[in-house]
């Protein structure tokens, strides 16, 4: 096994017992990421230079005694939606294809300041709008399982790039799915954390409620590392809520014999692949076995998750994609007769069309006479959704579903459908509109050897029993998660 | 609901954008077909039921009103397009 294909857990002993050093992990990284990037396309931005820099320095420090914390060292990919000071941040956008931050997201603050070394930012669907990545203003992300395949979207890059084993791990975000569903696409564990436990300050805003940052990893104990360095208040986030967050790493190795698992049959309903659906089956048999009681309830109102989450999503995002205006920052068009004429000629001529198609619907859903009957219609729905949540969660510790209704599907399948396309959110738009936690992991493989993911949902801020579930299952199913490439 | 052009010209002109006449046709498209799908919540009785628009239960966030550092004015104008005499700048175009 080389340096690349190790899983964070397994390179932190080594730099703890001095068998690797932080560059030599920084350099298999990108001698890993020469051989296979052309193939995979995961990167919009490689800091080679740099990170090799911030490596060194690092051995220093570990040399001094000085260890910054638990990943001291450890390579990282970051979607290019978080802001990096001094590092391009597109967003997967013409809009943004010039934007340098000026200051650092707190997430990536959190892993620098641990020790993490930035290998690069990832590709990823313009503004975060898509299921595919192939909505990126730059390149198209290939699933790194099958070439001719989607990585899934929005976080394709970031979910192919530890997939593609170009990086130990990464951080993507989430708002309707958007981690967990690369995640399953790609055969790694991705997670949305409950809203308001990682900060969102420096997260380029897409729809501010449902928006949240997570890690994906190769395995269930680097989910907790990671998880366990991210998580926590920010006074910069009026929404990053103050508690005390565990260590999640004592979720791992622990028994899940007594614990109740709600099995809801609207996500094993229509549109659901069978492979699919038998996979996810197989692991709730097995939970059974391990002494966890299993049982079907329904969850009606899920049905109607996917229109609510469109409304809220689209909306929200018509106004917070207001401030691309061509003054501050950002792309500003040419030749232009009037103010007026600036901001439309910018906004028009630097969003691409799935993010133009959802200003349009959420402008739509907000505009006079359409208010009540859209957009807060979609607000009180939400509200019977959450509550819908909250009482399965009275009588159970967990919710297991699939995590999409198929694996990944081919490039151009659904690009002219905006609506089959939106289909594939249909196991991850609820969480997000409830604000639970959810993670997905590999469990198993179709008849083509492309993986599945299976979900597990949790109450609010409980990631430790969604950890606890998915490390006893994944040391029961003991796959193989590395693609061939 | 049958959504028109008339419709999605009147909403590109509130979002600020130009859209051409092929873009128009496939916005009336996308539009009614993703708004007839959102009919589908006309059937939930809602009646009573109060809009949830955070998940949190967390209000009036305040912090110390104490002054702090803030960012260089040099760094806050890094990124635009044109600046001068330290402001953003803005061609004299804008008189109507």
């Amino acid at each position: 096994m080389e340096l690349h294909d190790k899983t964070v857990h397994e390179l932190c002993d080594m730099l703890d017992n001095n068998e690797t050093t932080s560059v030599e992990l920084t350099k298999a990284c990108f001698n890993r990421i020469k051989d296979v990037e052309d193939k995979v396309q995961a990167f919009i931005t490689i800091t080679e230079d740099a990170a090799l820099k911030q490596a060194e320095e690092t051995d220093k420090k570990r040399k001094n005694g000085e260890v910054l914390g638990i990943l001291h060292g450890i390579p990282m990919a970051i979607k290019d939606n978080m802001c990096t000071e001094g590092i391009l941040t597109t967003c997967g956008s013409k809009m943004l294809s010039n934007f340098v931050p000026p200051y650092t997201s707190t997430a990536v603050n959190k892993l620098n300041t641990a020790g993490c070394i930035l290998l690069g930012k990832t590709n990823m669907d313009e503004f975060a709008m898509g299921s595919s990545t192939e909505n990126s203003y730059f390149k198209k992300t290939k699933n790194p399982w099958d070439l001719n395949r989607v990585p899934g979207g929005s976080s394709g890059g970031s979910a192919a790039a530890v997939a593609a084993c170009e990086a130990p791990f990464s951080l993507g975000s989430d708002t309707g799915g958007s981690i967990r569903q690369p995640a399953h696409y790609c055969g790694v564990v991705g997670m949305k954390p409950t809203y308001g436990s990682v900060s969102r300050y420096g997260l380029v805003a897409f729809a501010s409620s449902l928006d949240q940052i997570g890690p994906f990893t190769k395995d269930v104990h680097d989910m907790a590392l990671i998880l366990s360095t991210i998580t926590g208040h920010d006074p910069k986030d009026s929404t990053s809520y103050p508690r005390e967050y565990p260590d999640f790493t004592k979720a791992l190795n622990q028994d899940v014999r007594g614990m109740k698992i709600a099995l809801p049959k609207e996500f094993f309903g229509k549109g659901i692949n069978e492979e699919v659906k038998s996979a996810v089956m197989n692991v709730a048999k097995k939970y059974e076995s391990m002494g966890a009681k299993v049982e079907e309830v329904s969850m009606p109102m899920s049905d109607y998750a996917l229109p609510v989450y469109y409304l809220i999503a689209c909306a929200e995002a018509s106004s917070n994609l207001a401030r691309y205006d061509g003054i501050r920052f950002g792309y500003r068009a040419q030749d232009v007769e009037s103010l007026d004429d600036l901001y439309k000629k910018t906004r028009s001529e630097g969003f691409g069309d799935e993010v133009k198609r959802r200003i349009i619907l959420g402008t739509y859903a907000l505009s006079s006479g359409y208010y009540d009957a859209y957009y807060k219609k979609a607000q009180q729905v939400r509200t019977l959704i959450k509550k819908e949540f909250d009482d399965v969660y009275k009588n159970y510790d967990m919710i297991l579903t699939p995590t999409g209704p198929t694996v990944a599907f081919e490039f151009g399948q659904n690009s002219d459908n905006p609506l089959e396309m939106y289909m594939n959110d249909i196991c991850t738009v609820p969480i997000n509109i409830a604000g639970v936690p959810a993670m997905s992991m590999n469990c198993g493989f179709d008849s083509k050897g492309m993986p599945i993911g299976m979900q597990l949902v949790g109450k609010h801020f409980d990631e430790f029993n969604i950890l606890k579930l998915a490390h006893a299952m994944e040391k029961e199913l003991g796959l193989n998660n590395k693609s061939k490439l | 609901m049958q959504i028109t052009r008339k419709d999605v010209l009147h909403v590109s002109k509130l979002a600020k954008l130009y859209l051409n006449d092929n873009e128009v046709d496939k916005f009336t498209k996308n539009l009614s077909d993703i708004v007839n799908f959102a009919d589908r919540l006309n059937g939930i009785d809602v009646s009573g039921v109060s809009p949830t628009a955070a998940i949190l239960p967390l209000q009036n966030v305040f912090r110390e009103d104490k002054i702090e550092k803030s960012m260089d004015r040099e760094k806050i104008l890094q990124n635009a397009p044109e600046k001068s005499y330290g402001c953003f700048w803005v061609k004299n175009k804008i008189v109507e």
